[in-house]
């Protein structure tokens, strides 16, 4: 047995490759003239891929020979790939095999096929034909492939490895009751993470690859018999749609997918949580897993979605419910505090009690600046202290959040900056940011508070009904995979209305809104009246 | 005509019209017919909504019944009833009513604000108001109506909590005696009610967007009784409150009641829901009747393409508009009071009273006519 491993060379021979150091005249060759085969003879097909991946130090070629006596070679990227499953799983095997002497095939030469079916002891072997289909399955997912002299076909094939972070804690969306596990950055353990959950056939995933460059694989899961299929097929047609370099990460799908791509509302949700998409999946929706993002994409989604964490699901409802409605109350607060504080102390004084109008007014006696700039100072620095704290090590972060809000705070308030009433007013809206679940909704409110700010300080309370009228007519515009944004409440859906302002129980919920293929969640046998009385069971 | 038959691609239910219809009536009509209506009848205006709510709720199954068929919108209707000449007159006294319907409402909401910020031309709440309706119509009735279906239930809700707070400083006995003031002063009350229910002829025009059109003159029927509870307590809050005497000396009698509510050490005045309920019914108001008349035109010129009318409309709404800013307020409610409650009507339920008997007579006619073309030699 002789296995070397071969340092990359540059060998550029009769072979005329197809410009390795430009991806995208490979793809343009693909789509005018037929892929280039494989060549039949090893060294021609070896210096070809030299030559594509020359400069690529990470690129292994092992040449060796298998039991028949003909020359054979691995290619693999190195970090991709585990070298001791290599060894075991394939070239040992390969080298060690004794042909069969009632063989057919070539006089007892091992085909491709035999290899494939009883050597190659790896998770996964795909037979490819051309030179383009080879150096994909090196560069993504199968990483290895194996050539053998004399066939004009080669093997890609899997064995493990790479880097990765296991499965760890949520960082964006914390429970206190509720599953553990968030997805990390690794498509199949996502894949896995649901499969766990919904061990179901219908359970259907599909992946195909995104980006000339980044190849990167994108997996669409739906559940069959409840997704509805028109919608199935334009999430399909709009990823097919995409023709990028590169997808990193799964905002880039989310930005290339979405409806209103202007708009500063998310069209799509996000999570961490294979929870949350599970149960997504069960109402009919679909998502979107993306090789190297840990966030899988969840579509359709509607606006009150954003104000659903994943513990109202695993909490009591009536619990749930109340922190439901603490939520729509920051979420007005959240958006129009800062600026009714300006509209009354600015336009509408006689709305306050004395009391409260003579408290404001001593406090702010001593700020030189009106209220909407001591409103728009206080906020930006708010939003920039968060930044910071988000940005730093959380040791650190800690640190300059409470350094923010209390020292600076404090000195503002002292040396006569900003008002008291307007520091109250700012961290009471902070807070309030902070508790709506869906973080990137969250920022597109803290945004929206500005405008309102101006508005309240040059309109009073009639500027802030104006923006609350503009949000409120761009939201009904808008659409989730063609469903309306704001639906189940415009246009209204009753049966909607079960999981939108208040969650009924698990029981009570009947209905999933987004499925028309197959509508009913519960039966009647479901229902509390079924149940047995601990009574009449002791007895 | 190639569109005459054809459904609106833009669908919304048959709740979510009549939303739209109950969300543009209701605050313009609290604070402008109610007045009208005080004015007019004083304390008795109560048995003026009662009776022009029957009336108006027959006037709104007439619209629906009679001056529109499946499928075709008011405008489409005349102008196949009346021919192109004739019926292209009265489509665009239609479009006229609407825009100057718009216009009104305008001027009103532009007085009012001018009342709690005096030093800020009037024409920058002319432009506000007028930005948002023209974004409204533009992105069309489906917007329109989600829009509205989730500002209207808090706007009710306010109604009904500023009713309730307001309960405290009500006098029941102040609507007593009865009929002091005889029949005629009732009439006249009356008569500003009916006004308000036949501008809701614009409601006509964009029934055809119904998901089943033919359930409407039906539905209709609740419409009536829905507008008749929510006029009540305005109708009969200020007079309760201030007394028939004051009540008709106010420029908003209903404003004036929810301003003065207080809820102890939280809140002093309640000017916020006046301003929410004028600002957000205005603009379903605007919006509606600017709907109708990009609509309206649009199908008098035959084109699909309604928005290519929104500017249009929206110029010459603002060009009405600006006209009648320079009017005073007394101005504009003696018009009202003298004139528009006439006019109303006339357009309202007069026009498609017309077209009713004129399709009618003609169906009625050809009718005979193919019969006896069939029974003759």
């Amino acid at each position: 047995m002789r296995i070397r491993r071969s340092r990359p060379r540059i060998k550029l021979n009769s072979v005329k490759p197809i410009l390795p150091e430009d991806p995208r005249t490979v793809a343009e060759q693909s789509t005018t003239t037929p892929p280039a085969k494989l060549f039949g003879h090893i060294e021609e097909n070896l210096s070809y891929f030299r030559s594509v991946f020359h400069h690529a130090s990470d690129v292994v070629f092992r040449e060796f020979r298998i039991a028949d006596g003909r020359s054979a070679a691995i290619i693999y990227v190195d970090v991709l790939s585990d070298t001791k499953l290599i060894d075991s799983d394939i070239l040992s095997p390969l080298s060690e095999h004794e042909p069969s002497p009632h063989g057919p095939e070539h006089e007892g030469r091992l085909t491709l096929a035999q290899i494939q079916a009883t050597f190659a002891h790896t998770s996964g072997a795909e037979r490819v034909a051309t030179l383009e289909d080879a150096v994909t399955a090196i560069t993504t997912d199968m990483n290895i492939l194996l050539i053998v002299d004399c066939e004009d076909e080669a093997l890609a094939l899997t064995a493990g490895g790479g880097v990765g972070r296991g499965v760890e804690e949520p960082n964006t969306e914390a429970v206190i009751r509720g599953p553990r596990e968030g997805f990390n950055e690794n498509l199949r353990t996502g894949i896995a993470l649901i499969r766990r959950r919904i061990r179901s056939a219908d359970f259907k995933v599909e992946t195909m690859k995104v980006g000339r460059y980044t190849k990167t694989n994108v997996g669409i899961c739906y559940i069959e018999g409840i997704v509805d299929n028109a919608l199935v097929e334009e999430v399909r047609t709009r990823i097919e749609r995409i023709d990028t370099d590169a997808i990193i990460d799964s905002g880039y799908i989310e930005e290339n997918i979405e409806d209103s791509p202007y708009s500063p509302f998310p069209q799509i949700q996000n999570t961490e949580r294979p929870d949350v998409v599970a149960a997504s999946l069960l109402e009919g929706r679909i998502a979107i897993l993306t090789d190297g993002s840990p966030f899988a994409l969840i579509v359709p989604t509607v606006f009150w979605s954003a104000l659903q964490a994943s513990e109202d699901y695993y909490e009591r409802y009536l619990i749930a419910n109340a922190i439901r409605f603490l939520r729509y109350a920051f979420l007005l607060i959240n958006l129009y505090l800062p600026s009714l504080y300006v509209a009354v102390t600015t336009f509408h004084q006689e709305l306050l009690p004395e009391k409260a109008l003579l408290s404001i007014a001593a406090a702010r006696e001593v700020t030189p600046f009106p209220a909407v700039v001591e409103a728009l100072i206080m906020e930006i620095t708010f939003e920039a202290l968060r930044e910071a704290g988000v940005r730093l090590p959380k040791t650190v972060g800690s640190t300059i959040s409470i350094v923010g809000a209390l020292v600076i705070g404090q000195a503002a308030v002292q040396a006569g900056i900003v008002s008291a009433p307007m520091v109250i007013v700012v961290s009471i809206t902070g807070i309030g940011s902070f508790v709506i679940p869906r973080y990137n909704f969250a920022i597109t409110l803290r945004m929206l508070r500005f405008p309102m700010i101006l508005l309240a300080a040059s309109l009073g309370l009639f500027g802030i009904v104006a923006g609350t009228i503009a949000i409120i007519l761009h939201l009904s515009a808008l659409r989730s995979f063609g469903v309306p944004y704001l639906s189940p409440v415009a246009p209204f859906i009753r049966k909607g209305m079960q999981d939108t302002f208040i969650r009924v129980p698990h029981w009570r919920m009947s209905s999933r809104i987004f499925s028309k293929a197959n509508p009913q969640r519960n039966t009647e046998a479901t229902m509390p009246k079924n149940r047995t009385p601990a009574g009449k069971m002791q007895s | 005509m190639t569109n005459a038959t054809q459904k609106p691609k833009e669908q919304v239910s048959n709740l979510q019209l009549l939303i739209i219809v109950i969300a543009s009536t209701t605050a313009f009509g609290h604070f402008v017919y109610v007045r009208l209506a005080i004015l007019f009848a004083g304390r008795n205006d109560w048995i003026s909504l009662i009776i022009a709510s029957i009336i108006g709720t027959g006037i709104v199954y007439l619209h629906l019944k009679v001056a529109v068929k499946p499928n075709r919108s008011l405008i489409e209707h005349v102008l196949k009833v009346f021919g192109k000449y004739l019926g292209g007159v009265f489509s665009v006294v239609y479009l006229l009513f609407f825009t100057f319907a718009a216009a009104i409402t305008i001027k009103v909401v532009t007085d009012f604000m001018g009342l709690i910020y005096p030093t800020t031309p009037p024409a920058v709440f002319l432009l506000f108001e007028l930005s948002l309706v023209a974004w409204g119509v533009y992105s069309g009735v489906e917007v329109m109506a989600r829009a509205m279906t989730i500002l209207l239930p808090p706007m009710m809700l306010l109604g009904v909590l500023a009713s309730l707070l307001s309960a405290k400083d009500k006098d029941f006995t102040n609507v007593y005696p009865m009929l002091h003031a005889g029949v005629s002063s009732i009439a006249f009350g009356t008569l500003a009610f009916i006004a308000m229910f036949s501008e809701l002829v614009a409601f006509s025009v964009f029934a055809d967007h119904a998901s089943d059109q033919t359930k409407l003159p039906r539905q209709s029927l609740y419409l009536g009784l829905v507008l008749f509870l929510m006029f009540l307590s305005p109708a009969t809050g200020p007079i309760m409150v201030f007394g028939e005497g004051l009540a008709k000396e106010l420029a908003f009698p209903t404003y004036t009641e929810i301003q003065y509510i207080r809820i102890s050490n939280i809140i002093e005045r309640l000017d916020i829901v006046g301003i929410l309920l004028w600002t957000i019914g205005s603009f379903f108001r605007i919006t509606m009747f600017m709907f109708a008349a990009v609509k309206g035109m649009s199908k008098l010129l035959n084109s699909d393409r309604i928005n290519t009318f929104t500017f249009p409309v929206l110029l010459l709404t603002a060009a009405v508009s600006l006209s009648l800013l320079g009017s005073s307020r007394e101005d504009l409610y003696h018009f009202l009071g003298a004139y528009y409650i006439y006019i109303a009507p006339c357009v309202g339920l007069g026009l498609p009273l017309l077209t009713g008997i004129v399709y009618w007579g003609k169906k009625r006619f050809t009718g005979r006519a193919r019969q006896q073309g069939v029974q003759g030699p």
